[in-house]
Order: structure tokens, then sequence, then C-alpha cells
């Protein structure tokens, strides 16, 4: 066979892909990264301490009552924002995965997504209308007669838990649904053959195989809520401060860009904190075990 | 059994349906106290729902089931005094092997002290022992499966209901198990309904055995006597796995029906067998009849006295001592299987014409059908 020249093998597809090619293809995204977030990331923290003054403006944020007032209002309504999305969530979540009838599933996605498909001022238009002193709720409860006159419902705290909790839900049930759908529902029929109630067998099978889930949905809500800017502004109005509204003034109307910093930096501070704690609390393997 | 113990199960008409598909029809089942029945069937034939049905997943749509003379249908699982253990085990993945087994007692309220002492009991029984503190992922399948038992039977309900237990396992870990489940129910002495599509699990664990096809009970009878004296033509083949030749004029044919019995033609030959006992169903017109012959009793030259039946080597598997031929028989939809001693089938191959012989003696005339 001397002479002959080998053809050379044809290259066999690899599915692998090198470091090279690796980060040749996520370098867009690693540049768009680190323009858009780690950037802007660290010069909040410089621009907070700027001026050679490290802590003041912190401690002004914390301190100062119209700061305060409005953290306390944005902590405190997402606390509530929090069990209120996460109750509404599980229960769809639930429902989305013991049920087998397709058009209960349909219509239950469709439901847990409408408020995706949304736009920001649709979504709270819809909810201010219902809410307002001639809108259907105060409506049907006049006409039952179970209030003399429209009730405050707009501009209130509640108001403001209603149009976060509703935008937030689809966030709440999409990652729900994903702690649920691993959970076999043939270990619930075990544990009733065992003895347990419905009930029973959801709190001592379910809950803790979701546990992880729940933590890291609870804690996701937890940190969308307390960065919202819109919602506060239609439904809550001056009375009720958020923490998004005080930085957009600061930097609008007060020209205090490093003030601002300072309260982004707390915020984004609480939101570390708060993932960073669920962490630890539910174990960084339940957690990764949840979100895979 | 006594005059006043009620059977451990008892259903009566029992029907299923899932929208417009029939899972369970009009199905009559007694099981006496302390009996082992297999539930054998193919896939679809209705026996996971049949137990989900008693187990109470599901509620029948109509019909009654009563456990110990107890009227369950309105009842929950929960409320039924059952032992279950699933196809896929379905063990709590959260909780250590002791807390799965201590689960239903703790459900039913036992003190520390006495679930501790059953729990260490049943892992000692089910040779756990040195298990306990693990959780189920870090078992084999067959330690699993033990967990599984242990924690159906940690209660001592008098039902226990398997689905398939053995499905997902090998062969060697299987035969253990089945000893196991013989074992279990010697020594518990347990009513148990066992799931399976299996035939072989099936013949070595029951005491009778109910063959389910298309959503109804085709029998239920002692495993021996169903093997040896199926009653119609599907139990023959699927659990006796015969030969079924059916007597529709090729290659065999009813010609005479006397008082004496039936008169079928067979290659050339005539002979007399007796009549079915098993009529079909009156007034369901002449269910059909066939001939059933097991392969182990197929000769594969006929011999004098023996009814021939010729045809091409299709296909030979050589065992050992002896050989498994396939036959094609013209007329016949299903090729004549022939389990043979290996010196009999000497210097045979695919592709041969044989004439097989059917000893008279070991062919049963019976309905085709059920």
């Amino acid at each position: 066979m001397r002479g002959v020249t080998t053809p050379r093998a044809a290259r066999p597809w690899d599915q692998r892909v090198g470091p090279v090619t690796g980060l040749l293809m996520a370098a867009p995204l690693i540049i768009g990264l680190a323009l858009f977030v780690g950037y802007p990331l660290v010069s909040i923290f410089l621009d907070a301490s700027s001026g050679g003054d490290l802590t003041g403006r912190y401690t002004d944020v914390l301190t100062n009552e119209v700061s305060r007032r409005a953290l306390l209002t944005t902590l405190r309504t997402s606390v509530v924002v929090v069990v209120v999305a996460t109750a509404l969530g599980a229960a769809l979540a639930w429902t989305l995965h013991v049920t087998e009838r397709r058009w209960l599933r349909v219509l239950l996605w469709t439901v847990a997504l409408v408020p995706f498909w949304l736009g920001v001022i649709v979504k709270n238009y819809a909810i201010y209308l219902m809410l307002s002193a001639n809108g259907p709720i105060n409506g049907l409860l006049l006409e039952l007669g179970l209030i003399d006159g429209p009730l405050n419902l707009l501009y209130t705290e509640t108001a403001i838990v209603i149009g976060i909790a509703y935008s937030l839900v689809p966030y709440a049930v999409l990652s729900l649904y994903a702690a649920f759908m691993h959970i076999d529902t043939e270990l619930l029929n075990a544990g009733q053959a065992l003895g347990a109630s419905r009930t029973r067998a959801l709190a001592t099978i379910a809950f803790p195989l979701a546990r992880g889930g729940v933590a890291a949905s609870m804690a996701l809500v937890f940190v969308l809520s307390i960065g919202f800017y819109v919602t506060p502004i239609l439904l809550g109005g001056a009375q009720t401060p958020f923490m998004a509204t005080q930085i957009s003034q600061r930097i609008f109307n007060l020209y205090d860009y490093p003030g601002a910093a300072a309260s982004a930096a707390v915020l984004l501070l609480i939101a570390v904190a708060v993932v960073g704690g669920v962490l630890a609390l539910v174990g960084g393997r339940t957690l990764r075990k949840a979100l895979r | 059994m006594t005059q006043t113990e009620h059977p451990a199960v008892e259903l009566s008409g029992l029907t299923k349906r899932f929208g417009g598909v029939t899972a369970v029809s009009d199905l009559d089942l007694t099981v006496r106290p302390g009996e082992l029945i297999s539930i054998l069937g193919a896939s679809g034939s209705g026996k996971t729902t049949l137990l989900r049905l008693v187990a109470g997943f599901e509620t029948p749509t109509t019909g009654s089931i009563r456990l110990h003379g107890r009227e369950v249908a309105s009842l929950s699982p929960a409320e039924r005094e059952i032992g279950m253990v699933f196809q896929n085990y379905a063990l709590f993945p959260h909780l250590s092997v002791r807390r799965n087994i201590e689960y239903g007692l703790r459900m039913r309220g036992w003190d520390r002290q006495r679930r501790a002492e059953r729990v260490t009991e049943l892992l000692a029984r089910m040779r756990l022992e040195k298990l306990g503190d693990r959780l189920p992922r870090q078992l084999s399948g067959g330690q699993q499966q033990r967990v599984a038992i242990a924690r159906a039977l940690a209660y001592s309900p008098r039902l226990v209901l398997m689905d398939e237990p053995l499905g997902a396992l090998d062969k060697a870990l299987k035969e253990n198990l089945l000893a196991e489940i013989r074992r279990v129910h010697r020594e518990f002495g347990t009513t148990i309904l066992y799931v399976t599509h299996d035939r072989e699990e099936a013949m070595s664990l029951s005491d009778r055995v109910a063959i389910m096809r298309d959503t109804r009970l085709v029998c239920c009878t002692p495993v021996r006597e169903l093997y040896l004296d199926p009653p119609n033509g599907y139990v023959a083949s699927f659990f006796s796995q015969a030969n079924v030749i059916p007597l529709g004029g090729e290659p065999a044919a009813l010609v005479g029906h006397g008082p004496s019995g039936a008169e079928v033609a067979l290659g050339g030959r005539k002979h007399t067998f007796p009549s079915p006992t098993r009529a079909g169903s009156p007034g369901a017109g002449d269910p059909g009849l066939a001939l059933a012959i097991r392969p182990g009793q197929v000769r594969a030259a006929a011999a004098d006295g023996d009814l021939p039946l010729a045809g091409t080597v299709s296909d030979l598997v050589f065992l050992g001592d002896t050989v498994h031929l396939r036959v094609t028989v013209p007329g016949l939809a299903t090729p004549v299987s022939a389990l043979t001693p290996a010196d009999s089938a000497r210097g045979m191959a695919v592709g041969d014409e044989v004439t097989l012989g059917l000893p008279p003696e070991h062919l049963r005339l019976l309905p085709e059908h059920p």
C-alpha cells in the first residue's frame, strides 16, 4: 500500500466546546454585564462615599426621618407582598403540578402569566380603577349595603401590596412550580396509605421537600419587591413613600446624586443579605437542588 | 376460615371509567384472609387501577369494595387500614430508613418507645439493621424495596397491596425478594394482593392467580390448576405459554359433535376429545373451540398415536438439554413452539420440513376466547 496517501480521517463531530471558543461565545454577555452591571455597581459605592465622606451618607439614609420612613415602608410592604404572593403562587403552582385536567392547566397558566404580558402602566392602572372610590369594589360593597360611603382603598399600603403582589405572582408561580415539579405525587399517596390525612401528608412530605424552593421563591419576590417604583407612586401616592421613589427624588428634585447612591447601596445590601440569609438557612445544597 | 370471618377483600360489580375510557369493568373478586393473590395482566389491562381502587386513590364509578366486611368506597386511603408497596417504592427521600418505616406509626400516634421497638424489630426482620440511618438514595434497589415492604408492614395491616414491586429489579435480585415476600407472607400471615405483569413472579408467589384482560377478570384459580388446566385459549397462551390451535379448518377442524365428545381432524387423523366443561356464556353464540398444548409436550418427530402437524422450522434455539423449536405451520398465524430433548432434534436446522407429534393425551380442547 506504499505510495497511496491515506485520506485524512474526517474529523468527528465533537459536542464539547473548548475554553477559548466558550469564552468567545460568552464574550458579548460578559462585556455587557461588565459595562452595564459591574461598572454601575462599583460606581454606586464610590459615589456614596465621594468627597471623603465614607459613612456619613449611609448614616443619613438610616437616620433621616423621611428616608427612614421610606425604608421601613418598603420593607414592611415587601414582607406582606412575599406572604401574599407566595400563598397565591403556591396554591396555583401546586394545582398546576397535580391536576390532570388540561383545560384547568391552560386556564391556570394563563391566569398566572397574564401579569407578565401586561405593561407596567396597564397593570397598575387596572388596579387603580378597581380600587378607586367609584370603582367596582366600592360599588359592590355599597350595593350590598355593607358600607355607607366609599372606602379609601387607594393611596394605602394595602393598595401597594395588591399592586406589587399582582405583578410578582408570576415569579412566585414559576419558581414554586419548579420546586414542586420534582415532588412525586405518589409520595403523598404513600403518606395517605400510611394513615396521614391530606393536610398532614402535605405538611410532612410535600413541604419539607419543597422547603428550599419555597425559600428561594420568597427571597426572589422580596428582592424584586423592594425595588418597585411605578406601583408605589400610582397606588400609594405621597402618603406611602417607597425607597425607589426616594432615590428618584434625590436625583431629580434635590440633585443629591451621592445621597441617591447611598440609598441605592442600602437597598442593594439588604437584597444581598436576604439572599445570603436564605442560602445560609436552607443550605446551599438544598437551594441548588431547588434551582436545578 | 370460620363462619364469622369476613373475606379480606370482596369486590362486586366494580367498574371504573376515566371519562370515556373504561379501566375496570364489572369485576367480582373475593380474597380470603391470609391469601396471597396475584393479579396478572398485560399493561393496560386495568390491574393497577384495580389496586388503586382498593387502596382508595381512585373512586369506583359503580360497584362496591368491602375490606374485612366493611364497605370502604367512601373512606379515604388513611381510613382503610391497608399497607401499600408502590411500583417505584415511593420512599420519602428526605427521611431516613428508620423514619420512613416509622411514618405510619407516627400518623397513628404510637408513642416514641413503642415506635422505636417496632422499627428495630422490622429492621431486623427485613435484614436492614445497619441501614437505619441512611437516606433512601443511599440504598440499592433491593434494599429500597425491603424498606418499602417494612414500611407497609409496620403497623401490621391485615391487607397489603403490592403494585409491581419488583418491576425495576434484575433477575437475581427478583428471586431473592420473591423469597422474601413469601417469607413475609408466611410469618406475618398478611393478606397480600400482588399486581404484576410477570407470569413467573405470579407463579412462584401466589396461592391463586387472577388474570386480567382488557379491563375484565378472566379467571381466578389456584395457580397449578390454572397452569395445567387453563380454562380458555387466552389463559393457555398467556399463562401456560401453550400453543393454541383454533379449530378453523386448517390445519385442525371440528368434524363432529356427539355425546362422547367433539371429534377433531388434525393432519389427516381424527381424535375425539371430551367437550370443554365450561360452556361459553349463554346466548353469546359459539365461542369457538381450540386445541392447546404446552411446548414441552410437543414431540419433534411424530410417533405412533400422535396427531401429526407438518411445517417448516423457522427458528431453533439450543438450550443445552433441550432445544426450542419454532415451526411455521400453514394456516396458523403464530409458529408452533416445541421444547424437546436436544437428542430428538439432532441434525435439525432452520428451513427443514418437519412433522411434529402432538400426543392426544396432552392436547386439551377448550374455548378459544374467555
